[in-house]
């Protein structure tokens, strides 16, 4: 895949109708320069960026190239700086890129818009009239939600899904707990996705393979110690960090648990839960293995009570390179498995959301049991 | 079968569900289809997490090999086949364990009673719950004694030992006769729904798309029939010759070897009704109805319907080409076919009176498949006489091989001041449209089989079927001798096959 061209053009005003007179002979002359005529313009989606400062603009717009090559679409990119002397302007430019296996070029269009201090304000009204008709509107907010923020909130109630990232949660556990109170509310008609919670589907499938076992599935009923172990976020080492609590939100919404209590014990966090009769207890610890990357888990173990002891683990290798399951039922059966696992990056990570088109009911319950955990932590 | 439908952690939109624990046991373990295809498809669905842990592979085969031998050939085969083209060593040792080989005889019952053992040995090891995937990748001429062979042993239907399903490679019979005798030789052993016969065609994602792009699009299915459709073309080229395999070949030509199989899906999925669920009995229930619709080609007509073909030396892509009868392997005086093109009429409601022309061949100018629906052409023409000539009816063409994708023809007018018509084309391309790469074949063939999903597999009736409606061609062709070779190497056939359309005032369309 090759970034061919990328052709800016400038536009003085922020004017919408200038700005699709703009779009439209910008692709007159791609056409024009193409000799083969063999460019193809591909659209899927509206996909809208967030970015809060110019500095982060130059990654994310790599990011965008990479995520437009396998979801063509036209790229509304907002680069905002609160800190600036007020001002909005925009440009077009078109990126193109030649997917293996084709010969033409497949072609998207971008308009970014950049916005300082109090005409930040005005951006979503400038991209709400830039959106393509019928086309899905995905919101990619680089940054962390600003609850109750105007420029957020227009933004999210333009957009079918929102994409979020929970591990940029500055506060986790009040974040978090306000990230779960949108969720909750019945007014919230987006979908929101998180890249952190996209990190985890590799660790939920090998967690949930387990049961997938017919002999293994009644095991998953007699669980009683959930193991935890992650590396806490370098700016709170007390905190706890999102992504274990996603985890164990997950687990705790999927099978029921309803929350008794929550004590913090030599800088671990021990949660009392009740399935039916039976108590169940979810401890989420700071690993003690220093070559885990921080916010990252290290180890996942399930204990069930059974006529023989049962546990199920999963463990990333100290250099993130491999993940290991290991199944113990008794002294007698030991099946032990490894596989490669590759961090996607976050182009990998937004492609793959952008595929989910409905609400993630499985994600937005983990979240408001997850806040509920750290909500009561806390107090 | 065992369910795992009721793990509360599989519920949401991205946690796809993994295969039940089982054992693949590879019939022809030592052959190239296992190398090629097989463990590096399975290698791969391992490293996505798709099959559990609990699973292993079981090669057999005649050759004297260890199971460390056969692992050191099998991880050569994935560094060299699979797509990443490497192996990361501790990956591999954790997926080796579970590789496991034994050298026997297929006709020999001491080798079924070892490999039963062997079966139970991994089953205590890997936790695989008796669930079995035979799969027979070795020449035809075994099935039956394979089949037979694992009922006699108890393999076929063990009682209280999970789930047992076998799948067939292709080519499913020689003949109606040996097609027949062969499901009558599994039905002896197997029940039906034990059976996948492979297609690997069903397994490629545009096929797949066609179903997608017919009955999830409301606006198509109201013009899917013969009042809005002139005529369907069915275009199956490949560039190359027989490689290696001319041997094989002589005895088969593109008739067996693609049109009664591959071309006969794709057309199946084509002209059947839309079924009431997409589950593998309705989709195959549709499938065969619409195929058993097909008017009989009559032995003493088959000119009519069919033309047959033969390559001479020629040019493809700019080198020169051998002739079919000089390739290796091959007779020098052959008379087998590696072009056909026939024209087959629906009798039934929905197609009654719409020719489908279908083609297949070697060496071919360009590799290619695809379908192309050719529309009638508007019923009342509005332009001056001299516009009107410049309108064609509207070509609606899925292209299954290579560059994936949907085009539709339309007219538009060119700008002026004048009314002057372009021909112009819609086009969706899978991969201009979605960047990912589609799975192989074989992936979800094999996925699919042991989550127990046969949709995607060719039903007992539907192989015989095929059979029925080539074999008064074969036969035909039995009778009268061919003046072969009749068509250059990288030309689009011979020129009776243009005669076949134009006596109609149709054309081939050039793909």
């Amino acid at each position: 895949m090759n970034t061919m061209s990328e052709q800016p053009r400038q536009s003085p005003d922020i004017n919408v109708g200038m700005i699709e007179r703009e779009l439209t002979s910008l692709w007159k002359a791609a056409g024009e320069e193409d000799e083969q005529g063999g460019i193809i313009r591909a659209c899927l989606m509206n996909l809208l960026v967030y970015v809060p400062d110019d500095q982060l603009a130059g990654e994310v717009d790599e990011i965008i190239t990479e995520v437009t090559a396998e979801h063509p679409s036209r790229a509304l990119l907002i680069i905002a700086d609160p800190e600036a002397e007020p001002f909005i302007e925009a440009h077009v430019s078109s990126r193109c890129t030649i997917p293996s296996g084709m010969s033409k070029q497949v072609c998207c269009e971008q308009v970014t818009i950049s916005a300082g201090g109090s005409l930040i304000g005005e951006a979503p009204s400038v991209v709400t009239a830039l959106l393509l008709s019928d086309l899905p509107v995905c919101l990619w907010w680089h940054a962390a939600p600003r609850l109750g923020d105007k420029t957020f909130e227009r933004l999210v109630a333009a957009s079918d899904r929102v994409i979020i990232d929970s591990a940029d949660f500055t506060n986790p556990h009040e974040d978090m707990a306000a990230l779960a109170a949108v969720l909750g509310d019945d007014s919230t008609r987006a979908a929101f996705s998180d890249l952190n919670w996209a990190r985890l589907t590799p660790w939920r499938s090998l967690v949930a393979g387990f049961y997938d076992v017919a002999e293994y599935r009644p095991l998953l009923d007699r669980l009683e110690r959930v193991l935890i172990e992650y590396a806490p976020p370098p700016e709170d080492r007390d905190a706890i960090s999102s992504r274990s609590a996603l985890l164990a939100g997950w687990l705790t919404s999927r099978l029921g648990w309803k929350l008794e209590s929550a004590a913090r014990k030599d800088g671990s966090s021990v949660f009392e839960l009740r399935a039916g009769e039976r108590k169940v207890s979810v401890e989420l610890v700071p690993t003690s293995d220093p070559a885990i990357k921080p916010r990252l888990i290290a180890r996942v173990t399930l204990e069930s009570a059974a006529e023989t002891a049962a546990s199920f683990k999963v463990a990333r290798s100290a250099d993130g390179s491999r993940i290991e399951t290991h199944v113990a039922i008794g002294e007698e059966r030991h099946i032990q498995r490894v596989l490669g696992y590759d961090d996607r990056s976050e182009s990998a990570l937004i492609g793959r959301e952008l595929e989910i088109l409905g609400r993630d009911r499985v994600y937005e319950q983990a979240v408001i049991s997850a806040g509920e955990m750290l909500n009561a932590i806390s107090s | 079968m065992t369910s795992t439908n009721d793990n509360p952690l599989r519920e949401g939109v991205r946690l796809e569900r993994t295969a039940d624990p089982c054992t693949v046991i590879i019939f022809g373990a030592s052959g190239d289809l296992t190398k090629r295809k097989l463990v590096p498809a399975l290698y791969r669905l391992t490293q996505e997490g798709l099959l559990p842990a609990e699973f292993a592979i079981l090669g057999f085969a005649r050759s004297k090999m260890s199971h460390d031998e056969f692992r050191a050939r099998m991880k050569d085969a994935i560094a060299t086949y699979s797509e990443a083209k490497s192996v990361d060593e501790t990956v591999w040792e954790s997926f080796a364990k579970g590789i496991y080989y034994l050298a026997g005889d297929i006709n020999n019952p001491e080798s079924y009673k070892e490999m039963s053992a062997l079966l139970d040995q991994i089953d205590g090891e890997r936790g695989t719950a008796g669930n079995r995937v035979f799969y027979l990748s070795t020449s035809p001429t075994f099935y039956s004694e394979a089949v037979a062979q694992l009922g006699a042993a108890g393999l076929a239907r063990p009682e209280g030992k999970g789930w047992t399903r076998i799948i067939i490679e292709k080519p499913f019979g020689h003949s109606l006769e040996s097609a027949r005798e062969l499901n009558v030789d599994v039905a002896k052993v197997f029940n039906e729904d034990q059976v996948y016969r492979i297609d690997h065609y069903l397994g490629k994602e545009t096929v797949q798309n066609l179903m997608v792009f017919r009955f999830a699009n409301g606006i198509f299915e109201p013009i899917w029939n013969r009042r809005y459709i002139d005529h369907v073309q069915i275009t199956n080229a490949e560039s190359i010759g027989v490689e290696d395999r001319g041997g094989y070949y002589d005895t088969s030509g593109v008739l067996r070897d693609m049109i009664q199989n591959h071309v006969f899906q794709v057309l199946s999925h084509v002209v059947m009704e839309p079924p009431m669920e997409f589950s593998a009995g309705e989709v195959r229930d549709e499938k065969i109805k619409a195929m058993r619709a097909v008017r009989p080609i009559p032995r003493d007509r088959v000119n009519e319907f069919v033309v047959r073909g033969q390559y001479g030396p020629g040019s493809v892509g700019g080198k020169s080409a051998a002739g079919y009868r000089e390739e290796k392997d091959v007779k020098p005086e052959s008379a087998t076919e590696t072009y056909a093109a026939l024209k087959l009429y629906f009798d039934n409601w929905r197609w009654a009176g719409v020719p489908f022309y279908l083609r297949s061949a070697k060496r071919m100018p360009k590799r290619v498949t695809e379908i192309a629906i050719h529309f009638k052409q508007a019923p009342h023409m509005l332009f001056s006489e001299t516009t009107a000539q410049q309108i064609e009816p509207n070509v609606l063409v899925v292209r299954i091989q290579p560059d994936e994708g949907i085009t539709m023809r339309i007219g538009a007018k060119v700008p002026g001041q004048v009314t002057r018509i372009r021909w112009v084309n819609m086009d969706f391309r899978y991969g201009a449209s979605f960047g990912v790469a589609s799975p192989e074949a074989y992936e979800r063939l094999l996925l699919d089989c042991i989550l127990g999903d046969a949709t995607l597999y060719a039903r007992r009736d539907m192989t015989e079927r095929g059979w029925e409606i080539v074999m008064p061609i074969l036969e035909a062709w039995q009778e009268a001798k061919p003046d072969f070779p009749n068509y250059e190497a990288g030309s689009w056939g011979p020129k009776a096959a243009d005669d076949l359309l134009e006596r109609e005032g149709r054309r081939w369309r050039r793909p």
